[in-house]
């Protein structure tokens, strides 16, 4: 019984995480123009503490004691918006119901396991462990993959440090949680046009089809996944909408809170980093100057994470080198081919593996035919472009057996792009409710 | 809100809890106990034989630095449950997981001898 009551504690602990630091209804109060919901707000929240752990992690630092701060300080706007809050629950409670119904139903399932996937217990359990015991990136060296981003090692050990019977899974649940708020986080984008009860059917099927369970046995793809969704969701309100006026860096700093967090999660989310930074640059509806700080921002995000790297780990490693023997081989065409036809064979399974595609397919397909939406969002093209061309970039490039490498390790980017591309969907049955 | 739309809410509740099979799981959690749990997804002897390395730090009390293990069963090292940075990995003694003869002589012929041994997992030291 006290597990099943611990998830419902660790479900508390997001909560007040995403509450920390900024509160909606304290902002609602003092901006009264307030652009944002309260789901953003708790995107941004989440945005915002990921990226303050991220330094955290560099030194020694009780996680109980920075939990106890945030506990505190959210309290504090708890007991004073205390009618707002429960205005809130009351006006989305099924909302609210079916979010504490899913969280539960998965997390009783990662409960029930308890044990890692293969990746976790390889080389990512070893970080959260060093984490867990009081340790610091310093302590990381010398691990197996020690040259791997740490972040989501370091939230994963702070929310197991803080859970009620402190067992591992608990901490795990974090990766959950930012999942279910991106996809609950649709409620608001979905036309009010749709009844309560569709707006939660809709919500429950992109959950359910985006949903792979194995990926909560301590991957980070999940993270990825909500770093993609959040990227989305404010490229697109701040920039296509063009809503903030020029002198305002909001959006910029916003926005590269997000990309910060690709650097720090995975290997990829380096090249994430820099594909986000080229759409920025080519689509957002920003001036020049904005374009340049947010370039000249990028730059140096993208060289504090070198300079840690070679002042940790000696160097900024990957997997394989990134001009290699492999290279070389491409040049023959027919090697080539054989080479994209397993990839892209694999790109379609995993559509299949994720049919969370084939229902971003099947949007685009309906908005393309019935609509002109399509016209001016050419960051679309150019995402799927740079996103599919970098995933056939590295398996053509790896020296490793990719008969062997494509099948396990493909349909995971893939998964973890899906996240930029939610908003065609709710695009799509917003269009198809308003024309009936 | 009318009852049927209560209803239908109740339904689709249910329908959740059923489709991700949380009656079951809540069941099984409330039955055995984690490390049972753990045992049965992570392995005794098999998989990452989790369980094996459990036995040995409680029949061994004495080795307080991180034991390597080499797991033959295309599983990871249970080494990540046990892992604590402030030990020294330790050179002396070797866990050998879903190990063959064959796999075991060769570490016997490296001055390895088994102290102790369930199945096809051994616990080695120099």
């Amino acid at each position: 019984m006290i597990e099943i009551f611990s998830i419902l504690l660790t479900l508390i602990s997001l909560f007040i995480f995403s509450n920390f630091p900024l509160n909606y209804f304290y902002l609602k109060k003092k901006i009264h123009s307030i652009e944002y919901t309260f789901s953003e707000i708790q995107l941004l929240n989440i945005i915002i503490n990921c990226n303050i752990f991220l330094i955290l992690s560099f030194f020694v630092i009780n996680l109980n004691l920075i939990f106890i701060i945030i506990l505190t300080y959210t309290f504090f706007f708890f007991i004073i918006f205390k009618k707002e809050y429960l205005n809130l629950f009351k006006k989305n409670l099924y909302l609210n119901l079916t979010y504490g119904i899913c969280f539960y139903s998965v997390a009783i399932l990662i409960v029930k396991n308890g044990y890692l996937e293969y990746d976790a217990l390889a080389h990512w359990i070893h970080k959260v462990k060093v984490f867990y015991q009081g340790g610091t990136v310093s302590n990381l060296k010398g691990l197996n993959y020690d040259y791997y981003p740490h972040l989501g090692s370091y939230l994963w050990a702070f929310f197991w440090k803080n859970s009620l019977i402190q067992n591992e899974y608990l901490g795990r649940l974090f990766f959950l949680y930012i999942f279910l708020i991106s996809i609950f986080s649709i409620n608001s984008k979905l036309s009010k046009k749709f009844s309560n009860f569709e707006k939660i059917l809709i919500i429950f099927l992109i959950f359910y089809l985006s949903t792979n369970i194995y990926l909560f046995g301590g991957y980070q793809e999940y993270f990825l996944f909500f770093c993609f969704y959040c990227y989305s969701n404010f490229f697109y309100n701040f920039y296509i909408s063009n809503k903030f006026s020029s002198n305002n860096y909001l959006p910029e700093i916003i926005i590269l809170l997000t990309s910060n967090l690709f650097i720090w999660t995975k290997q990829e989310g380096l090249f994430y980093f820099i594909i986000f930074g080229v759409l920025f640059l080519l689509h957002s509806k920003r001036p020049g100057l904005s374009k340049v700080f947010y370039f000249l921002m990028s730059v140096g995000l993208f060289l504090y994470f070198i300079f840690i790297k070679n002042y940790y780990f000696g160097s900024v490693e990957f997997n394989d080198e990134i001009i290699n023997s492999e290279t070389f081989k491409n040049l023959q065409i027919s090697y080539l081919i054989s080479k994209i036809i397993i990839i892209t064979k694999y790109f379609i399974i995993s559509f299949f593996k994720y049919p969370i595609w084939i229902l971003i397919f099947l949007s685009l397909i309906v908005i393309k035919t019935n609509s002109n939406y399509l016209e001016n969002k050419n960051f679309i093209y150019t995402y799927f472009l740079l996103m599919f061309g970098f995933v056939y970039a590295i398996f053509l490039n790896t020296p490793n057996d990719i008969n062997w490498l494509v099948p396990i390790t493909l349909n995971r980017l893939v998964f973890a792009q899906s996240g930029f591309l939610i908003f065609i969907c709710v695009e799509m049955l917003n269009r198809l409710k308003n024309r009936n | 809100m009318n009852s049927n739309n209560k209803l239908s809410f109740l339904i689709f509740f249910i329908f959740i809890l059923y489709v991700f099979n949380a009656f079951t799981n809540s069941y099984i959690v409330l039955r055995e106990n984690y490390q049972i749990r753990l045992i049965k997804g992570a392995g005794d002897c098999d998989k990452s034989g989790y369980g094996f390395y459990k036995k040995i730090l409680h029949k061994f009390k004495n080795i307080d630095q991180n034991i390597s293990v080499k797991n033959f069963n295309n599983f990871p090292s249970p080494e990540g449950y046990f892992y604590e940075y402030r030990k020294k990995k330790n050179t002396k003694y070797l866990i050998l997981i879903g190990a063959e003869e064959n796999e075991l002589n060769k570490y016997l012929q490296d001055n390895f001898s088994s102290i102790y041994n369930e199945k096809n997992c051994y616990f080695l030291s120099k």
